[in-house]
């Protein structure tokens, strides 16, 4: 095991040379010039030639190019184009909000998706999956801005239960994450029913329950574990999603994380920012799917790496 | 067994999530050096306890306003957009200000001259100012803001305030005098947008963009990057007692829906901008107000001349005749606007009023025919891709289609846009016909870059490829001309020339929407239309 996590870690490097590359290259092939948009529409051209100048855009690719990454290695992430602020200043304070959101929401959905999966799967073809599978179309079919918009209408105007978003109080998170979450706990609930269907058929379950041990024992201690591969995939790659921020719900609810500063940096082709966040999302997908691949293993011996 | 440690997964997660937001609440309120903490204005049944800091005052009046978008940069030599010149204005102060009609009065400058052939400004300052970190407004302080924005090399937006300067001279403490390369009529309304920053702030520049000094009514005490802003009263300025609340908070909240929630909910005194199309929720709110005012933002069509059918006059007037203004500003502006009878917004001094191009379909159509194109023709239309734009170019498109001009609408994301609209050339550019806005508070400014022949793109934004050498004329003497007469006199021709020559589809001037709870006393939307004049702002 130890040999096959340093094997990943090192491919990581190569990996991440090519996304720095690309992402640096795709970003300045989209039309659009910095200069002129942070200038202005009444700017003149010698105004936004000097702000090109200033922004260090003349100087050739490559150059650029290695700047970059002289400075990821060191630790700076440069300065923004837009607001001439350190981009590692922008990032930081961005994602407390982001990885609250993202536990949260995964939180709810992991426990609300399984109950539901569980439930679906031991009375499957009975009510109790009827339901829990509408559940679960209703959550991926609802769009999160309508959601989100509604959840705000009846408990921050109407009911004055909840704020309207903001980051002052941990209230603030409650409708957010159940907008984010809903899509997540539909994908969790659809994956766990299915993999525990498959699992409740295999002969060592009958074997438990010919041993004595009560339908709970059954299904929590044999059955659950063997039927987490699939949920894990699901939790893993939400996850990165997740902890690239989610533009519409922090639209939606003010809160400042990493989504609407990715937005905000392509409007404005702000490419010191833009690089950095998707260098950064990059790492952090890869590092998932690392922990989710190690996970693996420990849910289920039978799939191990040597 | 099994249920104890479902119980504790369920008790742990809920234990995680009230310990991470109770994280939230406090990190919410850092404080930067100095200055005490102050807090915004929550909902009443909601206020976090233990996260409260003394307020400077014993009265509390913390004003909320929620705004659509974060602020950039308090640099105020940088600063570019109007939002953030909320926020600017009322920490900083420049030598002179706009009154409510836009005149230009003196503000840290008690009086100011200008020397008869316009080349010399003169400005005698107030004495005993202070920036809030203490150090005194001199004549050599305003020189070195001068000397730091006229720097190229800083590349900052206040540069062109002092284009056409050559010599700033210290003629005492406080008298200092600017001399000028040209005339420029401009001037001293670029200066008011010149607003000064304290010397020891300006030696640390690095810094400047989040530790703003000024010596305005307000000073900084904290920016919680994309959350929320907070300024307090200062009680050191000159007419501290005329300040009427003791915090503001600005929130920064992307979302129209959110915005008027909160307003609703009070969790926002205040919001800018506030959305037309949702008047109706504050006009049922008896504890709201609505305050609609006209801005100088000018909203119309560019048509590139030098392609056809658009270099015919009688083809450009055609479409003029052709549109409904009144329906225009019904349908794509909710009803807040006015009609557009110029190159520049009624607010400025120097507009000058003309007949407007009647709806008149048989009209239009005549003229069509009388330039050759009976049966219409085929063009593109560009535009952002903001809904109203986009509604606002299905609009044209419908009544264009009335008289046989087919159009195909194009919204383009702004990024995009703004490429192929200025970085092209004569030869090279594929525009045809442009929905979009400008604004302008000064006559120069207003008709200068988008319609003097030397300005197509990518050198300015004439993107009508105009060329009439009498309104060029007219442009340049105007901006040389001393007196207000001279001037309305060169800027009056300059107008009849575009409206004459129909240069643009002249659709509509903006107005500018506010709403607050009606406990606000005297906010109001700037003299220019955009962004919140918050000067005199009170709680009842």
């Amino acid at each position: 095991m130890g040999r096959y996590l340093i094997k990943r870690l090192l491919e990581t490097i190569p990996l991440l040379i090519v996304v720095s590359f690309v992402v640096f290259l795709f970003i300045r092939l989209i039309p659009g010039d910095p200069a002129r948009l942070v200038a202005g529409v009444d700017a003149t051209i010698e105004e936004v030639e000097l702000l090109r100048e200033y922004m260090g855009l003349n100087k050739p690719i490559l150059i650029q190019y290695v700047d970059y990454i002289k400075g990821i290695l060191t630790g700076d992430l440069g300065t923004s184009l837009k607001t001439g602020d350190a981009v590692a200043n922008m990032l930081l304070p961005r994602y407390k909000p982001t990885i609250l959101l993202a536990f949260s929401s995964m939180g709810w959905a992991l426990i609300i998706g399984l109950t539901i999966g569980i439930f679906s799967a031991v009375f499957r073809g009975r009510w109790p999956d009827y339901i829990g599978m509408l559940v679960a179309v209703i959550g991926i079919s609802l769009p999160s801005f309508w959601t989100g918009l509604m959840l705000m209408q009846l408990f921050s105007v109407n009911l004055r239960w909840l704020p309207t978003g903001g980051l002052e109080t941990w209230k603030s998170f409650i409708m957010p994450s159940i907008t984010l979450g809903a899509g997540i706990m539909a994908m969790i609930a659809r994956f766990s029913r299915s993999e525990m269907i498959e699992t409740l058929r295999n002969d060592y379950i009958r074997t438990a329950r010919a041993k004595g041990l009560n339908e709970f024992e059954v299904i929590t201690r044999h059955a659950l574990r063997n039927s987490m591969v699939q949920v894990m995939t699901v939790i893993g790659l939400q996850f990165g999603f997740l902890l690239g921020g989610s533009v519409v719900v922090e639209s939606v609810f003010s809160l400042p994380g990493l989504g609407r500063l990715l937005i905000d940096s392509i409007n404005f082709r702000d490419y010191t920012v833009i690089q950095a966040e998707l260098m950064i999302f990059s790492f952090q997908f890869i590092m998932i799917n690392l922990i989710v691949d190690v996970l693996y293993g420990v849910m289920n011996p039978k799939i191990r790496y040597d | 067994m099994k249920m104890k440690h479902i119980t504790a997964l369920v008790l742990a997660s809920a234990l995680v999530l009230a310990g991470c937001g109770g994280n939230a609440g406090q990190t919410a309120t850092q404080t930067s050096a100095g200055g005490p903490a102050a807090e915004g204005t929550q909902a009443p049944s909601d206020a976090p306890a233990g996260t409260g800091a003394a307020t400077d005052s014993g009265n509390g009046r913390n004003l909320v306003i929620a705004v659509n978008n974060n602020f950039i940069t308090l640099d105020t030599h940088a600063s570019r957009d109007s939002l953030t010149n909320s926020v600017n204005e009322i920490m900083y102060e420049s030598l002179v200000r706009y009154d409510d009609d836009l005149n230009l009065v003196p503000n840290l400058a008690e009086r100011y001259e200008i020397s008869d052939d316009a080349l010399v400004y003169t400005f005698k300052l107030k004495e005993g100012i202070t920036f809030h970190d203490g150090e005194l407004l001199t004549a050599e302080v305003v020189k070195a803001n001068i000397d730091r924005v006229m720097n190229p090399d800083k590349a900052l937006r206040q540069a062109r305030t002092f284009s056409y300067a050559e010599e700033i001279n210290i003629l005492d403490d406080y008298t200092l005098e600017v001399k000028l390369r040209q005339p420029y009529m401009a001037f001293l309304s670029r200066l008011e947008a010149f607003r000064i920053i304290s010397p020891a702030a300006l030696e640390n520049e690095d810094k400047l963009p989040k530790n703003p000094v000024g010596t305005g009514q307000f000073r900084f005490v904290e920016w919680v990057e994309g959350d929320h802003m907070t300024v307090e009263k200062n009680p050191d300025w000159r007419n501290a007692d005329q300040i009427q609340v003791d915090t503001i908070t600005f929130k920064f909240v992307p979302e129209n829906g959110t915005r008027v929630a909160m307003l609703e909910t009070g969790e926002a005194d205040i919001i800018y901008p506030m959305p037309n199309e949702m008047v109706s929720k504050i006009e049922a709110n008896s504890d709201l107000v609505l305050e609609v005012r006209d801005s100088t933002v000018c909203r119309y069509v560019t048509m590139n001349q030098n392609v056809e059918p658009f270099d015919d006059v009688r083809v450009r007037q055609a479409l003029n005749y052709a549109i409904d203004k009144d329906a225009f500003i019904a349908v794509v502006k909710g009803g807040y606007g006015n009609k557009l009878n110029s190159a520049m917004s009624p607010v400025l001094p120097y507009y000058v009023e003309h007949e407007e191009y009647a709806y008149n379909i048989e009209k239009a159509k005549e003229l069509l025919t009388e330039a050759g194109y009976p049966d219409g023709f085929e063009a593109t239309i560009w535009g952002n891709t903001e809904s109203e734009t986009v509604r606002g170019m299905n609009f044209i498109e419908q009544q264009l289609s009335l008289i046989g001009v087919k159009l195909n609408v194009m919204p383009l994301e702004e990024g995009t846009l703004s490429t192929k609209v200025y970085d092209t050339t004569p030869e090279t550019t594929e525009l045809q016909m442009w929905y979009v806005s400008w604004s302008a508070m000064d006559p120069d400014n207003a008709i200068r870059s988008t319609f003097h022949s030397e300005m197509y793109p990518p050198t300015g934004a004439n993107t009508n490829y105009y060329k009439n050498l009498t309104l060029d004329e007219a442009i340049n003497n105007g901006n040389a001309s001393t007196a207000f007469e001279q001037q309305y006199q060169y800027y009056k021709i300059a107008q009849d020339e575009i409206w004459n020559d129909a240069v643009w589809v002249f659709m509509g001037v903006d107005q500018s929407l506010l709403a607050m709870n009606s406990r606000v006393t005297g906010a109001k939307l700037s003299s220019s239309g955009s962004g919140v004049d918050l000067k005199e702002v009170g709680l009842k």
